[in-house]
């Protein structure tokens, strides 16, 4: 499942849902549900993503994971023309994904919990660093209050990921609205 | 866990997840390299990822606690300082853990 699927969120959802008989629908179902924000970040990639022929255009997205799509961006946004970044940086993850899926598989039970290791701090930090990476002055200030209102106000109204879809269009939409001053 | 075995239907529903999870990652690319853009859709999508990345921290830093605050401002300081996302991620979560057993 590792290998193929390739994405974090999802993937654990679906083992919570596993059981015999396997509900089919919902695990299928709900993976492309929590999935819709790579639909987002896919778009966010076309600007540089246009350039590239469509062979690797299609086969780079398939390396999509939350962590490498924000390296990536950082990356393009600063001025890098590398796409393939995204392509390397997948790579990676998607070996280190399989190898460490192999050792939960086997290990599981004596590792006990990440947080004893500050591990579950790692995803967060992440993303703080891009951000900063991200930022462009004031210009960013309202899109990016407006992504955090909606994020933090759906995240507690609705299930799953929907607060990410939300909270991106939302922050994005303000950016749209605005040009024409 | 004869559930978790590997046997047709498991898979399918693999191949059904890995499926969708491919048109997500392909659909937004797909839609807009048929549709024209205009400038102001253009820098629109520009602004997507601090927007979806914000989305993600929001619910997940009010949802933590003191401790997680002061590490993120621990991340946000030496990134800022330092541009460096590897220093900052390390630093972070050495923050995490000083800042637990602290607190």
């Amino acid at each position: 499942m590792s290998a193929t699927v390739l994405t974090g969120a999802a993937q654990l959802i679906a083992i919570k849902l596993w059981e015999t008989p396997i509900p089919v629908v919902a695990v299928i179902g709900t993976t492309f549900i929590v999935n819709l924000r790579y639909v987002l970040m896919g778009a966010a990639l076309r600007p540089w993503f246009s350039q590239l022929s469509p062979l690797k255009a299609y086969g780079s997205v398939f390396f999509t994971a939350d962590e490498n799509w924000a390296l990536t961006m950082g990356q393009l946004k600063s001025g890098s023309q590398q796409g393939a970044y995204l392509l390397g940086s997948g790579l990676a993850i998607w070996l280190f994904w399989i190898v460490a899926t192999v050792i939960g598989a086997i290990a599981g039970d004596v590792i006990g919990e990440p947080s004893q290791y500050g591990l579950d701090f790692v995803l967060t930090a992440v993303f703080i660093a891009i951000a900063v990476g991200l930022w462009e002055g004031k210009s960013s200030l309202l899109p990016w209050l407006t992504a955090f209102g909606i994020a933090t106000l759906s995240a507690q109204f609705l299930p799953g990921r929907w607060y990410i879809l939300l909270g991106g269009v939302a922050g994005s939409l303000v950016e749209v609205i605005r040009i024409d001053e | 866990m004869s559930s978790f075995q590997l046997n047709p239907l498991v898979i399918a529903v693999i191949v059904g997840m890995s499926v969708v999870t491919y048109a997500t990652k392909a659909g937004g690319l797909w839609l807009l390299s048929r549709i024209n853009v205009s400038d102001r859709v253009e820098s629109g999508l520009k602004m997507l990822p601090g927007a979806i990345i914000i989305s993600i921290l929001g619910p997940e830093l009010i949802s933590a606690g003191p401790a997680e605050w002061s590490s993120a401002a621990v991340v946000l300081l030496v990134m800022w300082r330092t541009e460096n996302v590897l220093l900052a991620l390390l630093c972070g979560v050495a923050a995490v853990l000083i800042f637990r057993n602290m607190m």
